[in-house]
């Protein structure tokens, strides 16, 4: 999942980045209003987490200008105030989740969980390929009966797999979902984790469901339903 | 049925202590007092003008008859009325002659015939005392009618001595009927009720007027009840240039301030909670991810200073609102005494120079003779040290900030001034707003974690030390040549007397 966080006051945003960043999110940070708009109307964001209060532009402005440009990207706003004129001033502009500050992270992980799952076409809380088996609000997975060891980072390739089981993935579309543009990446980074995943995933088990797809990048096959 | 009565009731009160209800009240007071004495004065000149006539009448009468007496020669008890010249004229009909002598006895009666004349006589007598001259008497009298019966009627009798060659030889009554008395009742009755009409309409009309002139007052009190905390925009605006268009007027500007203080404390709310809200969060996130798994103690310790540091910017911030608040609801109290405005500043110097020298900012006293003020030490220390904080936060590396005291036009100046980047003039007026920021996005400052939190109101609360020393403060400052904080306090009386009496 790549996350687009825009919160002006920096102790705020590495604080939220640090938590995020250990959930398996790919994390830029936008620290203006001007910047938050640049960075999402050219990046398929997953998320926008997004500050009312900005410099040069505010929050209800930005959102409500992606709104235009069809981003259809969920975003969690976040704020200080909690009248309800500003929760309704918020959702009216296009956001679709408020979240009022100081809150819990487990909160604003559930929100986050929910807001991944209101876009995706199946709305369970669970995520089940084949023999499959993804919890986002534990961030556990299974093969069978076995709990599968992930780090965070296998832990999002794999959830971004399943989200688009079926599906043929290419090296771009993993880079541009779960790689942030903070760090350079290696240009093998994505065979090097998708290598990792198989060696967790497919080595122990007669059937593999990570298919390579020479030339173009890989995809997640149900065993059930392909046949 | 018992609701209408309660309702009643409840309304009844309400009328009886309304104004319209009290201003008609005394109004119609007035006009009764008003009213009585006007009819009491028509009554009095009425009923003196009716008797006049009617005793005049009866003069008349009796100075004729009395004429005949004395001209012609004659007994008293052979007289008739035959002998009495035009005595058909003398005696109109329900008129009455009595001839009495001297003792009292009746010797002849003519006219209109009466029960019981000697006890007339006798009244008349008793009531007339000794003079038995011209007085007027009236007197209720039984008469009988053309059928023989009894009734009662007014008279009006006069008692006139009959002299004859200068001795008295009786006394002649006339007595003539009269509706004096029924005339005089009509008059009352009259006046009585054409005042107590009169009192009724003054009442429906005053009530009717006031209510008319109190109809305003009832929308003024209707709309204020209707302007309540959350829409303070909303104004009476009536037009007119009466009282209670200035009552209103008046309500109007009230508003406003109320409008102006209302906002300015929601806006100090809003931005205490948000100042407040942004280090909880941190703390929140920064303990809540730790606490999740084990990890290195690096990094329980790296959360650790993190909520240490939002810790202190709290409790900073909080100890801040404090002294505001206790400011603005004058709860401060400051206790004066004499001080020297240079040993402040030095002061405040070595409180701040630890900061100074973290931040690598060189920060010295400058020119600083003595300046004698009135002042509370504590305040006036918390007010330098806040513009020398003020002051190295804003610099970078190895700029400097400085302080000097002097007098300056019989007033004490103290200038604590930076070369740091300076504040452009936009944002000069606000400077001292509470929460306000020059940065919009933050002083790069307070995103330093090693930096010391500001709370955005240390500003204000040198403003408010300032006012409460009957000083001013101005403030000068060029883009990237520095700022400089000129803070005017009143000299210290003794030491203006001091030089002068050496």
């Amino acid at each position: 999942m790549r996350l687009l966080l825009v919160e002006d006051n920096r102790r705020l945003s590495d604080a939220l980045r640090a938590t995020l960043v250990e959930d398996g999110y790919a994390v830029d940070a936008a620290y203006d209003g001007i910047e938050a708009e640049e960075l999402a109307s050219f990046t398929p964001y997953d998320l926008i987490i997004l500050d009312v209060m900005l410099p040069k532009r505010d929050g209800i402005e930005v959102c409500r200008s992606l709104r235009n440009q069809k981003v259809k990207t969920p975003i969690l706003m976040l704020t200080a105030r909690d009248g309800l004129d500003d929760r309704v001033l918020g959702l009216d502009s296009g956001a679709d989740d408020y979240l009022v500050k100081p809150f819990e992270v487990k909160e604003l992980r559930a929100r986050l969980r929910a807001l991944v799952r209101r876009q995706s076409d199946d709305k369970s809380a669970t995520l089940v390929v084949g023999d499959l088996q993804l919890d986002p609000a534990a961030h556990l997975a299974w093969r069978g009966k076995m709990r599968l060891d992930l780090t965070a980072k296998e832990y999002s390739l794999l959830e971004y797999l399943m989200r688009n089981a079926n599906r043929l993935i290419t090296r771009e579309m993993i880079l541009a979902h779960l790689w942030d543009y903070g760090r350079t990446t290696a240009s093998n980074v994505v065979d090097v984790h998708i290598r990792r995943l198989r060696r967790k995933l497919d080595d122990p088990y007669e059937v593999r469901l990570i298919e390579t797809i020479r030339g173009a990048g890989y995809r997640l096959r149900d065993p059930e339903r392909g046949r | 049925m018992r609701r209408l009565i309660q309702s009643l009731g409840d309304m009844f009160p309400a009328f009886l202590h309304s104004i319209r209800f009290r201003l008609t009240l005394w109004f119609v007071c007035i006009l009764a007092i008003v009213l009585a004495g006007f009819s009491i004065f028509i009554y009095w000149t009425q009923s003196r003008d009716l008797r006049s006539d009617a005793v005049g009448h009866l003069q008349e009468e009796d100075a004729r008859i009395q004429s005949f007496f004395h001209d012609s020669e004659w007994e008293l008890s052979d007289v008739s009325p035959a002998d009495i010249p035009g005595s058909s004229v003398l005696l109109p009909k329900g008129d009455l002659l009595i001839l009495v002598d001297t003792n009292g006895t009746i010797l002849q009666q003519w006219g209109q015939q009466i029960s019981k004349p000697d006890a007339l006589i006798t009244d008349l007598w008793t009531e007339g005392g000794s003079h038995r001259d011209l007085t007027i008497y009236q007197k209720q009298v039984q008469v009988a009618d053309q059928d023989g019966q009894s009734a009662s009627a007014d008279y009006l009798f006069i008692t006139t001595p009959i002299m004859q060659d200068e001795s008295l030889r009786g006394y002649l009554v006339v007595g003539s009927m009269t509706d004096l008395i029924s005339q005089q009742h009509r008059l009352a009755v009259s006046l009585t009720l054409g005042s107590l009409g009169m009192l009724a309409i003054a009442f429906l009309g005053g009530l009717w007027l006031a209510d008319r002139a109190m109809r305003p007052v009832a929308s003024i009190a209707l709309a204020a009840r209707n302007i309540t905390e959350s829409d303070l925009g909303r104004r009476l605006n009536m037009r007119g240039r009466d009282e209670l268009a200035d009552l209103a007027a008046t309500f109007d500007g009230m508003i406003s301030r109320l409008q102006t203080a209302f906002d300015r404390q929601r806006r100090f709310v809003a931005d205490a909670s948000h100042e407040l809200r942004t280090p909880l969060t941190i703390i929140n996130l920064e303990v809540g991810r730790v606490l999740e798994g084990q990890r290195p103690a690096a990094e329980y310790k790296r959360a650790l200073q993190v909520v240490d540091a939002e810790g202190s910017r709290m409790t900073r911030l909080v100890n801040d609102l404090m002294t505001l608040a206790r400011m603005d609801s004058g709860q401060t109290i400051l206790h004066f005494e004499e001080l020297d405005l240079s040993g402040i500043a030095l002061e405040a110097v070595g409180r701040m120079s630890a900061l100074a020298a973290q931040r690598q900012v060189s920060l010295e006293p400058g020119e600083s003779s003595q300046v004698p003020v009135r002042g509370d030490r504590q305040y006036l220390l918390q007010m330098v040290s806040n513009l020398l904080e003020n002051g190295v936060k804003y610099c970078g590396i190895g700029q400097q900030v400085r302080v000097d005291t002097s007098r300056q036009g019989g007033k004490a100046l103290l200038r604590v001034s930076d070369t740091g980047p300076g504040i452009s003039p936009e944002h000069l007026p606000a400077l001292f707003d509470r929460f306000y920021r020059v940065d919009q996005s933050r002083s790069q400052n307070d995103d330093d974690p090693a930096s010391p939190p500001g709370s955005g109101l240390g500003l204000s609360i040198v403003a408010w030390i300032v006012r409460a020393h009957d000083g001013e403060i101005r403030v000068q400052s060029r883009i990237d040549e520095g700022t400089a904080f000129e803070v005017l306090l009143p000299l210290s009386r003794s030491s203006r007397v001091g030089p002068r009496s050496q």
